[in-house]
This record gives structure tokens, C-alpha cells and sequence, in this order.
């Protein structure tokens, strides 16, 4: 009886010494480990130069600074994020502006969303005026590529989703499948969710509330 | 309010299949899937602990957020997981010693599963509400069991056939879950 | 310390290649194979937690008692899987954003837990941290090679197979030819051994 008694009090002492142990360390490291912040870099500006043109070209766009990165409380970015998204890693990741040049006062977000379960998220970046309506959409990153069918992402389909989206406030996937006659339903799933969430993020931009 | 909910139960069973097209949850899809019986057995013990877990977790995390512990999600997640599969079984074994035995082997094998912690890490990253997430939970596992059910069925006729020996096994059901996962891609409107 | 023992494992992330052989971590193998980036970023992670982890339980072998050994296991594994986790969403975020689901899912990847409960329970820490090395570098190198033909048939125009279908099937034709090539070789060995 004693024996057990003494087993059963170290197997307790082993497990919770192993498990303070192992917390504080991820404590530790949460709180010493760099977080990653994004940042404008040239890929981002000619991107951006290409949907809401500076006037100038890319290298002098980023060095002379005609775009900036809004800096946004993270803790409410995520909080808006959560409250706002369409699925699992719907998110707005940064905030930029134009502040000199031809199209100076317009917002950029760039935001991502799931397209088909498989593939790395869908990251946009689109161009909101500061009336909140749409002037153009460009694709930073995505994989979902499949030649030879109407998908979202080829050249044709994407050039009239960009003639859809033009001055629009909301927008829906039924739309841009409608419009573009795009036949792969988690792509323009996540194109739609991409721009719609960027669509909702100015406002609250705008009112200094994040 | 309604169609939110019948997209997230399409969803979880035939349009993004945790095995066909999340591919989580293989191991025991490749490994209890020989015989009919034990595939719906593992299927239905596999759904209880997902829906279980699921909502236990989906407390938890309300817990962790609001003492900034997110970090910790891992691990108490996985340990919640294992408790529960231990209680399980404690449970199972006094209450309902028939049910106990029929799906006792498959019980040990459910903490290692992914397709729980897959779960319990998605339905708490969509910021789902409690019914939502019980609803989700409960449709994942139908579509484990589902997959389960019709690898079953054509596994047991594989078996009586003629296949060139280093096929035999594991092969041939990775290039039959293949065949069927195509099939799958056709509920979600995908052109190839 | 036992030297045919410490060649043993040396040799077990071929021999008995954890992909191939023993049909472990099926999920992420298929899930994460779709470009060859992607798979050496997860197969590094995961080969890095095995070592760790390996090294870890082996040096705790004799202070953890028996009867917790499997929860004290997941513990340190979930431990250092969530140390990979900031560690890559801080200094690789691209990769991170593309991999993230599966990260949190290397605790339950019955390669880790396998090799704890099998191997480094039993061994001194140098053959437990080898047996590591040699299946973490094992995972590493089916998932790459898995990655690369996926990769390969996508980039031909054969998009499926950069799918979940495509996965299944490449990994049933690889463990096939695995099959039939440590066939021959054992085939190739008994007619040595016959021979002399």
C-alpha cells in the first residue's frame, strides 16, 4: 500500500516537474523569438505600381518612398480578422497607402484566403479609393493553376474579373463566376473572400480604429 | 443561419473530405479498412472522439485567449485529446462492455489519429461558434466514416483479385484512395 | 554501447524507411508533397523535432516512470513542435503561411511517438540521437522525392497530381517500386550467400 502510495506521488512529481518545465520554456521563447512582420519590398511596390501607378517607375516608388505601410495595432488586426473572416486563414496582412504621385490617397491591402483545400492560401492585393470603392486587383501569390481550363488566375479570366471589380463597394463569388465565366469554384471562392475582407478593413482604417 | 450550416455539413463530408481532400487521418484509413465491420466501427469511435474533443477544445481556447496563452494550444489540445480517449475507454469498458469490446482495439489508436487535433485546430481557427462547431465536428467524422465505409467495400473485392505482387498491401489501396479521391473532386465543380 | 546496434540505426532510415516500409506520417507525406519547397520545409521541421525529441527522452529515459512515460512523451513533443513552430513563422514566414496547418500536426505524427516509445525508452542517448538523424533524414528524403515528382508531372501540365488524388497515387507507385527493388536485393543476397 505505502509502496504504491510512493509510486503513484512520483509518477505526479515527474509529470508536473516535466510539464513546468516544458511551459516555461514556450514561455520564455514567446516571449524573446522574433515575430514576423511584413514589410513593402520591391516585389510589393511593382505590383502595386502596376494596379495604382506612381508615375515613377518601381525602384524610385520604393525608394523615395511614394507608398507607405499603414502601422495597425496588431491584437486588433487579429481581432478583426476573427470577427470578419469567411474561413479558417481569411486575413487582411498589411495596410498600405499611396502618399505621393498620380494616385496619391488610394488604400492597398493585401489580404489572403483558402482557394482549394490542398493549396497554399490566395494572396491579393487590392486598390481601394478613399470613397471605399475598388479601382483594381492584383494576385501576389497563389498555386492554383490548372492550364488549359477556365480558371480565374489565366490571363483572359483575370483581365474581366479586373473590368468586374472596377468601382465596386461589395462583391460576391457568384458574381466573378458569372462575369469572367471562371469554372474553378474554390478559386473564385477565394478571390471573392480575399477582396472582401479588404473590402471591410478601410472603414475601420479610415476611423482610426484599429 | 441555415445555409451556413448545411454548407458547413456538405463541406465537411463530401466537398473537403478530411481524407480525400484534406488528407488527414490516413493511418487509420489505410490500416482498419480491410474489413466492413471494423471500418464502421473505427468510423464511429473516430466521430465520437472528434465531436468530444472538438467542443472540449473550443472552451479551452476561449480560456487560452483570454489569458493570452494561445502558445500553449499544442500542447494542452493534444494532452486533452489523450485524456479523453483514456476516459473513453475507462467509461466504455464499466458502462458498456459490448460496445467495449467492438471498438476497444480501435480506442488506443484514436489519440494519434490526425484527424482529431486536425480538427479540434481548424474549427477553433474559424472562430466557430458552439453549434456551429459541433455541427462541423459531427460532419467530419460522417465523412471519415464514409470514406471508410467505401474503402471497405472495394478493398475486401481488391483482395480476392490478381495484383503484381509488390502491389499487394499498402500500394494498391494508396492508387484505389487516389482513383476515389478524383471522384470526390467532382462534387466541388473542379474541371480538369 | 552496443556498435551493431548503433550501425543498425544508422542504417534504419533506409532499410526500414519510415515512408516506404513502415507506413508512418502518411498524412503529411501526401498533404505537404504538392511542390518540393513545401516538403523540405515540413521534412526538415519534422526531422528536427525527431532528433530533439529522440535526444531528449532518451537522456529522461530513467527519471520518467512507466506509467506516464506516454503522456510525459507527448508533452516534450508538443514542446518542441511548438519551439519549430515560432522559430518558422518568425524567420520563414513564406513557408510558414504555405505549411502552418501541418506544423501543429508533427505531435501526432506516429514517426516521433513511434521512435520514443520504441527506440529512445530503450537505448543511450548517441544510438537514440543517430536512429534520429537516420529517420528524420529518412521522412526528409521520401517526402522530397515525393515533392519533386509531384512537382514534376504538375510542371509537365499534369496538374492533378499536384492534388490529394495525385499524392495518393504517386505514393502507391513509389511504395511499389520500393517494394520490388528491396526484393531484389534480398533475392540478390540470398543467391550470394547461396553461392558461397
Amino acid at each position: 500500500m505505502k509502496n504504491s502510495t510512493k509510486n503513484t506521488l512520483r509518477c505526479v512529481i515527474a509529470l508536473s516537474v516535466i510539464s513546468v518545465v516544458c511551459v516555461a520554456l514556450l514561455a520564455v521563447a514567446n516571449r524573446f523569438l522574433p515575430k514576423y512582420k511584413p514589410s513593402l519590398d520591391l516585389n510589393t511596390v511593382t505590383l502595386i505600381n502596376g494596379i495604382v501607378p506612381s508615375g515613377v517607375d518601381d525602384k524610385t516608388a520604393l525608394d523615395e518612398g511614394y507608398y507607405e505601410m499603414l502601422v495597425l495595432d496588431d491584437k486588433k488586426l487579429a481581432d478583426f480578422n476573427k470577427n470578419n473572416r469567411a474561413e479558417a486563414n481569411n486575413a487582411v496582412l498589411a495596410v498600405y497607402r499611396a502618399v505621393k504621385g498620380d494616385n496619391a490617397g488610394a488604400y492597398i491591402v493585401e489580404a489572403q484566403a483558402q482557394g482549394y483545400a490542398g493549396n497554399d492560401p490566395i494572396v491579393m492585393l487590392t486598390a481601394i479609393d478613399e470613397d471605399g470603392a475598388i479601382i483594381s486587383v492584383v494576385t501576389k501569390k497563389q498555386t492554383e493553376n490548372s492550364p488549359g481550363t477556365n480558371g480565374i488566375f489565366e490571363e483572359k479570366q483575370f483581365a474581366l474579373l479586373v473590368e468586374y471589380v472596377k468601382g465596386k463597394t461589395s462583391i460576391d463569388g457568384s458574381g466573378i463566376s458569372a462575369s469572367t465565366g471562371a469554372t474553378s469554384s474554390y478559386s473564385v471562392g477565394g478571390v471573392a473572400n480575399a477582396i472582401g475582407i479588404s473590402l471591410k478593413v478601410i472603414p475601420e482604417v479610415k476611423g482610426g480604429s484599429l | 443561419m441555415w445555409t451556413a450550416i448545411i454548407t458547413i455539413v456538405i463541406s465537411g463530408i463530401i466537398t473537403d473530405n478530411i481524407i480525400f481532400s484534406q488528407t488527414l487521418g490516413i493511418c487509420p484509413f489505410l490500416g482498419v479498412s480491410k474489413k466492413l465491420d471494423s471500418a464502421v466501427g473505427m468510423g464511429l469511435a473516430v466521430t465520437f472522439v472528434i465531436v468530444l474533443s472538438s467542443v472540449v477544445c473550443h472552451f479551452l481556447y476561449m480560456l487560452l485567449e483570454l489569458l493570452e496563452l494561445t502558445y500553449l494550444q499544442t500542447i494542452l489540445f493534444i494532452l486533452i485529446i489523450a485524456a479523453l480517449v483514456q476516459l473513453l475507454d475507462i467509461v466504455l469498458k464499466r458502462v458498456s462492455p459490448s460496445l467495449y469490446t467492438s471498438l476497444g482495439v480501435y480506442l488506443a489508436l484514436i489519440t494519434t489519429n490526425c484527424a482529431v487535433l486536425g480538427t479540434a485546430n481548424s474549427v477553433v481557427a474559424n472562430g466557430y461558434g458552439l453549434l456551429e462547431t459541433f455541427i462541423a465536428a459531427l460532419s467530419v467524422g460522417l465523412g471519415f466514416t464514409l470514406a471508410l465505409i467505401l474503402m471497405a467495400g472495394v478493398r475486401e473485392k481488391v483482395a480476392r483479385s490478381s495484383i503484381p505482387k509488390p502491389f499487394h498491401g499498402f500500394p494498391i489501396a494508396l492508387i484505389i484512395a487516389g482513383i476515389m479521391a478524383m471522384a470526390f473532386y467532382g462534387f466541388g465543380g473542379l474541371s480538369f | 554501447m552496443n556498435k551493431s546496434r548503433l550501425k543498425d540505426a544508422a542504417l534504419g532510415g533506409i532499410l526500414s524507411n519510415p515512408v516506404f516500409v513502415l507506413v508512418l506520417g502518411m498524412c503529411p507525406t501526401i498533404a505537404q508533397s504538392n511542390t518540393v519547397v513545401n516538403a523540405f520545409g515540413l521534412g526538415a521541421a519534422t526531422a528536427i523535432v525527431l532528433i530533439v525529441s529522440n535526444l531528449t527522452i532518451s537522456l529522461l529515459r530513467k527519471v520518467i516512470p512507466d506509467k506516464v512515460r506516454l503522456p510525459a512523451y507527448i508533452v516534450i513533443i508538443a514542446t518542441f513542435v511548438t519551439l519549430v513552430q515560432m522559430l518558422m513563422s518568425g524567420l520563414l514566414p513564406d513557408l510558414y503561411s504555405s505549411i502552418s496547418k501541418f506544423i501543429p500536426l508533427i505531435v501526432v505524427n506516429c514517426i516521433i511517438l513511434g521512435r520514443a516509445e520504441s527506440f529512445a525508452s530503450k537505448n543511450d542517448v548517441l544510438t537514440s540521437t543517430v536512429d534520429g538523424v537516420s529517420m528524420g533524414l529518412g521522412f526528409l528524403l521520401a517526402i522530397c522525392l515525393l515533392g519533386a515528382v509531384r512537382q514534376g508531372l504538375g510542371i509537365i501540365g499534369l496538374t492533378l497530381f499536384t492534388r490529394p488524388a495525385g499524392g495518393f497515387m504517386v505514393l502507391g507507385f513509389l511504395m511499389a517500386l520500393f517494394n520490388y527493388l528491396t526484393k531484389l536485393y534480398h533475392d540478390r543476397h540470398k543467391s550470394l550467400l547461396k553461392g558461397a
